[in-house]
């Protein structure tokens, strides 16, 4: 009697992970992996049904700020151990990516839990959306796309994005026409406070004039 | 069978082949820890607990899951193996609640034996919580407290490999995987037939019987079947109600008669207790349990139970009197008689059946129904004479019988005291309804009034019907909605014109010694009974009225008719003492049963007061005391049910009943019973509660030699 899950490996392209680009986190990546991997689970065996769910639990947490020093060890357990024992391809296979880029892109999980930093500027908990005064134009489309109204400003005005109310989702990247919202890391560059008429803002200079 | 050697930790082990590893190392006593495993189904192999290592096999395999064969060597306990199942109980554990000691099942729980017996204590992981769990999760007869739930899947298979009713699976919602109903459903709607399989075999505190729905006091298998459980002569309803569904009438009959004499006048005019404790009454009402039973006897074409139910032990040569022919008296006798003992029963009436012939009337269970039933009593050597009053039991005894069984029930009536209570055209309902069922003269007025709400006042009041009187008046002191007389009763009895005054408290009889005028009543709020029996009422003051009537009948309680020249001692209210564990009374060799000793209660009450009773003089005599029987060899259950669109909304079969305009005028049966049709769906209505018995148990690893 051999039983055998009947659900096959996800449609995964390790190429994207072996040589990934620069904005490509890997720790995002095996997220969603692992996101998918746990809606395709039949149920039945506890490694994938649980341990899918519970490796996606703990990189959720790593991605949002909440990782600790001991998770890259439990992962590594779980994920051994999971892909040793469990029923399916599913899990085998998704604990198998898991390992690969646990020890390929050790650093970057490091920054994630340690330095609570997303090199690749991805994961939301790490990163902040502003508009870049030289590049706007005052043309309000960001400020209609925003579902969450964190974006002040009106016609002819730098807009100014909020941060306490921004989430991060970037539905405000693709209405702007003009390139003028970008992601930042540790670095975030010069932006007004408020909304300024479209031009009168300088880094740097508006300050130190007004001082004066 | 072909053996198969194996080797389990060293161990020689002789297996047989097709078993699997588990199966084979748990029968040779050896634990594997194991959980989604059950004896009774297919394995999944999911829980991982399970795992084993063989030699030649690289890596562990789950035992549930792998045949033996062969000169197989196994391990069950590594380091690698502890590890794997030390994290697979922990990924269990991780959306498991964390206190074991609040829960309905501590100490009684597979999974908190499983922590025990592999150190694991609560979970060193991330805590899920898992939020669809407890969708839909509600209904009347199954707890199931889904936050529990370990998605071990032994209820989603007993479900569908088991009962073939498989309305559980896996679900799966916002990425968590949950056991659930297709779209969620209630379990109603979902057509679950309510087995309590999936109850049974669940091996935490996720899924429970609703609290209450069985008795503490009995024995669990026993318990599980509520309608056994509370039927006075422990009647195996299930197996009957189910051989019914099957159109094997005479095999039903034969599982009645293991217990009681009397199917038939029963299947007319049991309490039906087992109807209320039905557990279907909590989905919408319970299984027409007395008429399925009336049903068989009437359909039962073969007798296949009469040979055995014939069988005489050797006689003993003992000689056994009975006191009374009611239904206590005759069912202590038939059952002497079986254990070999002569057996005489003393009758003062001139017609055997006692309250069946003369308290009960025609028109509710036929005449010719208990004479049947007591013929076949007589059949099996039992001697009745009639006409026969005996004043002492205790000079019977000595006249030449080894033991004496009283069993005289309670033919002397209540009136309550007051004035003119005395008077002609006063009478208590036994005198009332004796004497119609004996035929013998009575005088009647135009008006007649009773006074009492039970079933004996609606048999006054109805049997007043018949004989022809138009203005008949019960005056109860309980409300409407509490009513001690059984609905059908006071239903009927309303159709047939009977008017009902409740919550009065008669205060006094009108009238003068030439005749009787009317009863004097007034309003009651409420009432209770203190402490030593007494009634206190809150009255309405100002409230009395009268009801007038030339006829009054009190229809207020019986009580044995016995004195203290009967030679036994006796308690309150004339009851015959015994002791209650041997019903024995203060005299040697003498016994009482039925409700000589309670006070007024049931038949069903009597016949299992009588069992008793011929048990405990069978003793007395020498011989074992067992009069259990088997007349119908049980066959194997089909542990099948299927699924059925709108199980649970099944509409009760309710019998056909005479109508009122053409009962009212005679006192043939008012009951017509069901017909064919009627019972098979009736008794497919059953929720099988004693399928569930049948699923085996699982040993903890307590139990095991090899731990």
């Amino acid at each position: 009697m051999k039983i055998t899950c009947e659900k096959t490996a996800l449609a995964v392209n390790p190429a994207v992970i072996e040589n990934k680009a620069d904005d490509l986190c890997s720790v995002d990546w095996v997220k969603t992996l692992f996101d998918e991997a746990r809606r395709a689970s039949c149920g039945k065996c506890t490694f994938c049904r649980e341990g899918t769910q519970q490796i996606y639990k703990i990189i959720e947490d790593i991605t949002n700020g909440e990782g600790e020093s001991e998770d890259i060890a439990l992962l590594t357990e779980l994920a051994q151990m999971i892909r040793g024992n469990s029923s399916c391809e599913i899990a085998r296979d998704a604990t198998g990516h898991l390992l690969t880029v646990l020890e390929k892109y050790e650093d970057e999980w490091d920054m994630h839990i340690k330095r609570k930093r997303c090199p690749a500027v991805v994961c939301k908990a790490y990163i902040s959306v502003h508009i870049l005064p030289d590049k706007c134009q005052g043309c309000t489309a960001c400020i209609t796309a925003c579902p969450e109204k964190a974006i002040v400003g009106g016609d002819g005005l730098i807009h100014v994005i909020d941060q306490e109310k921004c989430t991060r989702c970037g539905e405000c990247f693709a209405p702007c026409k003009y390139d003028g919202i970008v992601k930042a890391g540790a670095v975030k560059p010069k932006t007004p406070e408020t909304p300024v008429p479209v031009g009168t803002f300088e880094s740097g200079g508006n300050r130190r004039r007004r001082r004066g | 069978m072909q053996k198969v050697n194996i080797t389990i930790n060293d161990m020689k082990v002789e297996a047989k082949a097709g078993q699997t590893v588990l199966q084979a190392a748990l029968d040779a006593d050896i634990y594997i820890p194991h959980l989604c495993a059950h004896p009774d189904l297919t394995p999944q192999g999911g829980c991982k607990l399970c795992v084993v290592e063989i030699n030649g096999v690289e890596s562990a395999v789950t035992s549930c899951t792998t045949e033996v064969e062969e000169g197989m060597v196994i391990r069950t306990k590594t380091d690698n193996l502890s590890r794997i199942r030390g994290v697979a109980l922990e990924l269990m554990l991780a959306s498991h609640p964390g206190d074991c000691t609040s829960c309905p099942v501590y100490l009684n729980c597979e999974l908190q034996a499983m922590m025990q017996y592999l150190g694991v204590a609560h979970s060193r992981l991330r805590r899920i919580e898992k939020k669809n769990i407890r969708i839909n999760s509600k209904n009347p007869l199954i707890v199931r407290e889904m936050e529990r739930c370990i998605q071990c899947g032994r209820c989603i298979r007993v479900c569908s490999d088991i009962r073939e009713v498989g309305i559980l699976k896996y679900n799966q919602k916002d990425g968590e995987i949950y056991v659930g109903t297709e779209n969620d459903l209630p379990f109603r709607e979902a057509d679950c037939r309510f087995c309590g399989a999936c109850i049974e075999i669940c091996p935490t505190g996720a899924l429970r019987d609703v609290e209450g729905t069985f008795s503490k006091d009995s024995p669990r298998e026993i318990a599980l079947t509520p309608c056994r459980d509370t039927c006075p002569a422990g009647t195996d309803i299930p197996k009957y109600v189910r051989l019914v569904g099957e159109g094997k009438y005479s095999e039903a009959v034969g599982i009645i008669r293991e217990k009681l004499p009397f199917p038939l006048s029963l299947g007319y005019v049991c309490n039906h207790t087992c109807e209320t404790a039905c557990k279907r009454s909590k989905l919408n009402s319970p299984v027409g349990i007395r008429s399925l039973k009336r049903f068989a006897v009437e359909n039962d074409l073969d007798g296949i139970w009469k040979d055995k139910a014939m069988k005489k032990q050797a006689p003993t040569g003992k000689k056994v009197a009975v006191i009374g022919a009611g239904p206590a008296g005759l069912t202590s006798a038939l059952y002497l008689a079986k254990k070999g003992h002569a057996v005489t029963v003393y009758e003062k009436l001139p017609v055997v059946g006692g309250m069946m012939t003369v308290g009960i009337p025609e028109y509710r269970l036929p005449r010719e129904v208990v004479k049947a039933e007591v013929a076949f009593i007589e059949n099996m050597g039992v001697e009745i004479v009639t006409d026969k009053k005996i004043d002492s039991a205790l000079e019977l005894k000595n006249s030449g019988y080894d033991a004496v069984l009283i069993a005289v029930g309670t033919h002397k009536g209540r009136k309550l005291s007051m004035n003119l209570s005395d008077q002609k055209q006063v009478y208590t309902a036994l005198e009332f309804l004796a004497s119609t069922s004996l035929k013998k003269e009575i005088t009647l007025g135009n008006k007649i009034a009773i006074i009492g709400g039970g079933n004996v006042a609606f048999d006054c009041a109805r049997t007043a019907v018949r004989l022809g009187i138009k203005n008949i008046t019960v005056i109860c002191l309980e409300p409407k909605d509490a009513m001690l007389a059984d609905e059908e009763e006071v239903i009927q009895a309303q159709e047939e014109g009977v008017i009902i005054k409740n919550s009065k408290s008669t205060i006094g009889l009108e009238g003068s010694e030439s005749g009787i005028t009317g009863v004097k009543h007034i309003d009651v709020n409420n009432f209770s009974f203190g402490p030593d029996g007494q009634l206190q009422l809150d009255a309405v003051e100002g409230s009395e009225s009268i009801t007038e009537a030339d006829t009054v009948i009190f229809a207020a309680g019986q009580m044995p008719d016995l004195d203290e020249n009967f030679g036994v001692e006796l308690n309150r209210g004339n009851r015959v003492a015994v002791n209650p564990e041997t019903l024995e009374t203060d005299k040697t060799g003498i016994f009482a049963a039925g409700d000589a000793i309670y006070g007024t209660k049931v038949v069903i009450e009597a016949v299992a007061s009588g069992r008793k009773a011929a048990s405990e003089i069978d003793k007395y005599l020498g011989g074992d005391g067992n009069i259990s029987e088997e007349l119908v060899s049980r066959s194997v259950m089909d542990k099948k049910l299927g699924k059925i669109a709108g199980f649970s909304e099944q509409k009760r079969e309710e019998t056909e009943v005479l109508e009122a305009q053409s009962r009212k005028c005679s006192f043939s049966k008012v009951d017509l019973g069901l017909d064919e049709n009627k019972a098979c769906r009736e008794a497919g209505r059953c929720l099988q509660c004693d399928l569930r018995i049948d699923l085996r148990k699982v040993k903890f690893w307590a139990d095991y030699k090899y731990k």
